[in-house]
């Protein structure tokens, strides 16, 4: 690695102010594991590194006033564990849990996961379907914008030269939504989604109908993705075979996989309806709903 | 020979014996290992498959601050690598007139850190005029491709057919005629130590090596033929070694280019392959393709076999030809009687990585070959797949077509195992996504007197005053536990307890002679050797007890570290420690074993016709895997795998099962995930993120099943384990998710999308 | 440069590091504690793995200026010869250790499960060890042995 300058902050102010005066030739750390890797294979060489991981609000986890929020350098594994994630926003705990292995949990921040802004980026379907919004503060003071606005492209996000993530904030859902995040790999853990995919929705039991539905994806178009158009298509419906595997082609319509050396662009097509299909059923299996029943008429 | 019931040590469950200081973080490995003023060695690569290099401009490289030496192609003897069998190869330590793939070595740079090594790296320019390259062998074999090596024609290295029987007749006799087509996929060892060196020149010149092999004779062998050294200077240490898998046995272009740099710059220097050199230009199992066409009889008899092997032998030679023919090939007259056979190699140069055995030395291509189609004649003949190798199988004492002899064979047992232990008939053809198969094995028991050096092993017990027993070989424990299995041997004659046997880790200078560990060979040749010293060092010890005791030597016997006379084990007896106590410090007796095994049962390979036996004795095995198949995903689960093997005899129960568990394991990354995978001549999976071996998360039961054929030759019958494992557990899988969703992959690895995609298509076929 | 102050197995080092030194780097190559051992330096296979604060990490992906002030705990932290830790001997006593370079990182990864004492099923450790990559054993005898300790704490 070439050698640079180490700054190891103790506020967000602190950070700010150094990355506005180092602007592109600094970078933000937070756990690392991202952009050591990129350092070490000289992908970047960049002067200043400025280290966030020691400021104590951005390693804070707060559920207040009906709203969680996460700080950005909390540990993938801090979610994970967090019980209020487990029972309140149990999607992000599902991916989580998903990511990597158990040091790069360890290690690995949600700040870095999403700033990284990888096609795959773990925890964003989850995130996308949970209606999360992000804090971001510069030298010009703060700003919020909404998950589905964060991502531009691979590896792309809106945040400027002066700027850090700093909280992560999920408002509280539907208090009977259940969510699924489903991942396709090779190997059953230490990958990198071939396709991922989040559904969240609460079930109108007297109605039997779903009510807010979101369906979000992962790893199947330059940035992840939510599907409005199969979220429509979801609302107020009855769970039957037909509108899961209607919603499966949606989403599969509105994916722009690419091919790499994972798998074929058809392949995560096909993948994104098979899958789809399954999280929406689990996540009925799980809120006691047979889809059987209602098909067989 | 018949079992032994009174076994004092042979058949215990042992750890290894360097199990402890491994645990403890203290075991050295070589990147452990750091010598005063030592520096650091990087290696500059080909960025371009294939190219001429016009210049070479390494001056302001040399001008860096702490940069001690700069070497090319003008630092060195320019003395092309030899194969390993020993004939003149075509690789130069660093290439001085052409590159031939992406990562082919043309300077290297001492510095006294290695950030510094990399940044003089950087300041190196170099020229290049840019070749068409090639990476397909079959299209390097047309006409008008790009010649890779002047003196290679159609870039073909190597060309053989050999005809046993007539497959002409053959084929007129059979019944039914099967063909197909398989392909098999460049896989890296793995080993979780990458290689690497370090070397240091004395004042008088002589030279110590540090590497991370399984092979130090012949290391020291070939550095002093590529660095012009008399072998006699050279002296290479033994290490821990960090896996092998057959990738540590031949010689590496950074060995001897750490040489040369330890020469220029006067230093000891060191390099070490990062994980990403070590997967993009480090050696792999050679690819291949296998054109296979069996002739049987109605009632399931193979009569003729004829196969066409297609090599891609990367840009260099190392072990293409040999691996092909006897690994690969020879499997096709070895496994099951074919009374006819014929097969036809092309191993050819294209601008990729190089090979180099990895476990089984071609065993896993060729078999992947043969029992796929075992599975597909056996469907078409409407037999049940372990009845028709049932009917095929080879026995005790016969002699094969290409004049192999088959000493103890047990794979009717392991078949007949297998079946009854995996619920083969409950469970097969039930075509619900979930499905059985399986795949058998035959591979060297004990190395072969290949690469004419015939087939030995050496060894020499000392006695200590203490009761301590220091066991010299030059075999090299590459972590499968041989050190252990060899003290088993050595306690088991002298009926001393385990603990008092210390394995010697020496260096070639006080090491004995020795082939190395490849070949599944320590067991049956080492052990063989132990056995005979441990047998010369007894009599010497009842030698002097006969004579403490005052009783004829034929009345003596020994346990628990003891020497008795027999009957009165309770009156008349001396401790081994007083025995040795009394021959060293009165006598002044050295005691010392000293035995060697030479298989004498080779018969040297007729070159012209191709028939001998290099092979002492056969390792055989069964294996059935249970798989489940995702049919909406294409993802295979394995449920479940039995593994019977046929060792002859279970010296170490758990360092066999141990042996076979990690084969195993190999072998499903090879079916289900292994793969380097080639753009435009660049690796694009250099790292374990993309190139992806099992972990925890995708082991699943595995019953092991020892089968002891007692092996007439074998130290205590027993055969080696070492490598057969592996060998048919990707077949099993793939013949498992046949019978499991009705399709049959033929090309590794089996990634869920072709299995996706067969199901759809055969979803199309059927409409 | 930074003067750096290192808590490594309850012992104090003083020691100057640069800010792009891991602390795998620092511990192998300015300390010596070469027990953790360098595996791919991408945070794929566990072999670096050390404890921070209990916690296990990846030691190639932890810059050693970061961590001043933690405790940091190393396979040469947690036993001896005559005084085995009970993953150690468990690994020993069950063949869990072929090649032995895994094996520091390995025992590492599972002592902080076993330490934690968070209940977990065989799958639930069989995923928390998925980071831990080794080519010799097929991993059955390492999870036999880390099971067999986790049974006896229970």
């Amino acid at each position: 690695m070439k050698p640079f300058e180490l700054f190891q902050c103790c506020s967000c102010a602190e950070a700010v102010e150094l990355l506005s005066q180092y602007k592109n030739k600094a970078k933000i750390m937070a756990g690392g594991t991202a952009l050591l890797n990129q350092m070490r294979q000289k992908y970047i060489t960049p002067q200043n590194i400025i280290y966030l991981k020691n400021i104590p609000e951005l390693n804070q986890i707060i559920w207040e006033n009906d709203t969680l929020s996460i700080g950005a350098a909390s540990s993938i594994r801090d979610l994970e564990r967090n019980e209020i994630i487990q029972k309140e926003f149990n999607i992000l705990a599902q991916a989580a849990h998903k990511l990597g292995g158990y040091q790069t949990r360890n290690l690995a921040t949600v700040g870095g996961n999403l700033c990284n802004a990888a096609p795959s980026a773990e925890l964003a379907p989850a995130l996308l379907t949970l209606g999360g919004n992000l804090e971001i503060v510069g030298r010009h003071g703060k700003r919020r914008v909404l998950i589905e606005e964060f991502f531009l492209g691979p590896y792309r996000t809106v945040l400027q030269d002066d700027e850090i993530l700093t909280e992560i904030r999920i408002p509280k859902g539907e208090a009977r939504a259940r969510g699924t995040y489903v991942k396709l790999g090779a190997r059953n853990s230490m990958e990198m989604a071939i396709v991922s995919i989040a559904v969240l929705f609460a079930l109108d039991l007297e109605k039997g109908i779903f009510q807010d539905f979101r369906l979000a994806l992962g790893g199947v178009a330059p940035t992840p993705i939510r599907i409005k158009a199969a979220e429509e298509a979801a609302k107020n419906k009855i769970p039957s075979r037909d509108l899961i595997r209607e919603i499966g082609q949606i989403a599969s319509a509105q994916a722009k996989p690419k091919a790499d050396l994972r798998a074929s662009a058809e392949y995560r097509r096909e993948m994104v309806k098979a899958l789809t299909g399954r999280a929406i059923t689990q996540t009925l299996k799980e809120s006691g709903y047979e889809v059987e029943k209602e098909a067989s008429h | 020979m018949k079992k032994q019931d009174n076994s004092y040590e042979i058949g215990k469950r042992r750890y290894g014996t360097d199990s402890i200081v491994k645990a403890l973080g203290c075991a050295d490995f070589l990147a452990d290992i750091k010598l005063p003023q030592m520096l650091y060695g990087k290696i500059l690569r080909s960025p371009l498959p294939h190219a001429q290099i016009l210049n070479m401009d390494t001056s302001k490289a040399e001008q860096l601050p702490g940069v001690k030496a700069v070497i090319t192609a003008k630092d060195t003897p320019g003395i092309r690598f030899r194969t390993y069998f020993d004939v003149p190869g075509n690789k130069l330590a660093l290439e001085n007139e052409k590159v031939r793939f992406v990562g082919d070595e043309i300077a290297a740079v001492a510095a006294i850190d290695e950030e510094i090594a990399l940044e003089a790296l950087d300041l190196i320019r170099v020229d290049y005029k840019e070749l068409p390259a090639v990476y397909d062998p079959e299209e390097a074999m047309r006409p008008g491709a790009p010649q890779i090596h002047a003196e290679a024609a159609n870039n073909i290295s190597y060309y053989i057919k050999r005809e046993f029987g007539s497959v002409e007749e053959g084929f007129k006799d059979s019944d039914y005629i099967f063909e197909n087509r398989f392909e098999t996929s460049a896989v890296s060892h793995g080993f979780l130590e990458t290689v690497g060196c370090i070397a240091q020149f004395d004042l008088s010149s002589n030279l110590t090596v540090w590497l991370s092999t399984q092979n130090p004779f012949h290391l020291r062998r070939q550095l002093a033929y590529i660095a012009n050294i008399p072998e006699a200077r050279i002296k290479v240490k033994g290490l821990h070694i960090g896996g092998g898998f057959g990738g540590k046995t031949a010689m590496l272009p950074l060995e001897p280019i750490c040489i040369f740099l330890a020469r220029k710059s006067g230093k000891p220097v060191k390099i070490i392959n990062t994980r990403e050199e070590q997967l993009s230009t480090g050696r792999i199992r050679y690819p291949m393709t296998i054109e296979l066409k069996t002739g049987v009889k109605k009632d399931g008899r193979l009569v003729a076999r004829q196969a066409r092997v297609i090599t891609d032998n990367g840009a260099y030679d190392n072990k293409g030809a040999s691996i092909t023919t006897q690994g690969t090939c020879e499997r096709f007259i070895q496994l099951y009687r074919v009374p006819n056979i014929q097969f036809e190699i092309h191993v050819v140069f294209t601008n990729k990585q190089w090979g180099d055995s990895f476990r089984g030395r071609g065993a896993p291509q060729g078999i992947f070959a043969i029992e796929s189609q075992m599975d597909i004649i056996a469907e078409g003949l409407r037999m049940d797949p372990a009845e028709l190798r049932l009917k095929n199988v080879n026995l005790p004492g016969e002699i094969n077509p290409a004049g192999n002899r088959i000493t103890s064979c047990a794979l009717r047992e392991c078949i007949e195992k297998v079946v009854a232990e995996s619920g083969w008939k409950e469970k097969r053809g039930k075509r619900n996504n979930r499905g059985i198969g399986m795949a058998c094995v035959i591979h060297t028991g004990g190395g072969a007197a290949l690469y004419g050096r015939g087939n030995f092993s050496a060894a020499l017990i000392r006695a200590d005053q203490d009761g301590t027993f220091h066991l010299i070989t030059g075999e090299t424990d590459i972590g499968q536990g041989t050190n252990i299995m060899l003290s088993q041997i050595v306690a088991e004659v002298l009926r001393v307890p385990i603990e008092r046997i210390k394995v010697a880790k020496a260096d070639t200078d006080s090491m004995l002679p020795s082939l190395g560990t490849w070949g599944s060979r320590i067991t049956y040749t080492a052990g063989n050797a132990v056995l005979a010293a441990a047998r010369d060092l007894r009599q010497q010890l009842f030698w002097l007890a006969s004579e403490m005791l005052g009783e004829n030597i034929e009345k003596l016997d020994a346990n628990e570290g003891k020497i008795f006379v027999r009957g009165q084990e309770g009156e008349k007896s001396v401790s081994v420690t007083e025995t040795i106590s009394e021959g060293i410090g009165k006598k002044g007796i050295p005691l010392m074993g000293k035995g060697y095994f030479e298989d004498k049962n080779v018969i040297p390979r007729d070159p012209r016709t191709g028939c001998g036996n290099p092979y002492p004795t056969w390792h055989f095995g069964c294996q059935a895997a249970e798989v489940e198949v995702d049919p909406e995903t294409g993802k295979v689960a394995i449920v479940n795998l039995v593994a019977a093997h046929d060792l002859g005899r279970a010296i170490n129960p758990m360092g066999a099962e141990g042996q076979i568990e990690g084969a195993v394991m190999q072998g499903t990354g090879c079916a289900l995930f292994e793969e380097l995978k080639w753009e435009k001549g660049r690796i694009v999976n250099p790292n374990f993120r993309d190139y992806k071996m099992p972990t925890f998360s995708d082991i699943f039961p595995i019953k092991t099943i020892l089968v002891e054929s007692e092996d007439p030759d074998g130290p205590f019958g027993a055969k080696g384990i070492g490598e057969a494992g592996i060998v048919p557990t990707t077949t099993a899988i793939v013949n498992a998710i046949y019978d499991a969703v009705g399709v049959r992959i033929t090309s590794l690895p089996i990634t869920p999308e072709k299995i996706f995609s067969a199901l759809r298509r055969k979803a199309c076929t059927q409409k | 440069m930074i003067q750096a102050r290192l808590r490594i197995n309850s012992e104090t080092y003083d020691i100057p590091i640069e800010p792009q030194e891991t602390l795998l780097d620092v511990l192998r190559e300015k300390l010596g504690l070469t027990g953790t051992k360098k595996g791919c330096e991408t945070g794929e296979c566990g072999a670096c793995t050390v404890l921070i604060d209990g916690k296990a990490f990846n030691s190639c992906l932890v810059l050693a200026a970061t961590v001043q002030g933690r405790e940091i705990l190393t396979i040469e932290g947690i036993g001896r010869a005559e005084k085995l830790h009970p993953l150690q001997a468990a690994f020993i006593e069950r063949g869990a250790i072929q090649c032995g370079f895994c094996t520091p990182g390995m025992i590492i990864t599972a002592k902080s499960l076993v330490d934690e004492g968070q209940e977990r099923s065989r799958e639930e450790i069989l995923e928390s060890m998925s980071g831990n990559l080794c080519r010799c054993t097929g991993y059955i005898k390492i999870i036999e042995a880390i099971m067999s300790v986790i049974e006896k704490t229970k």
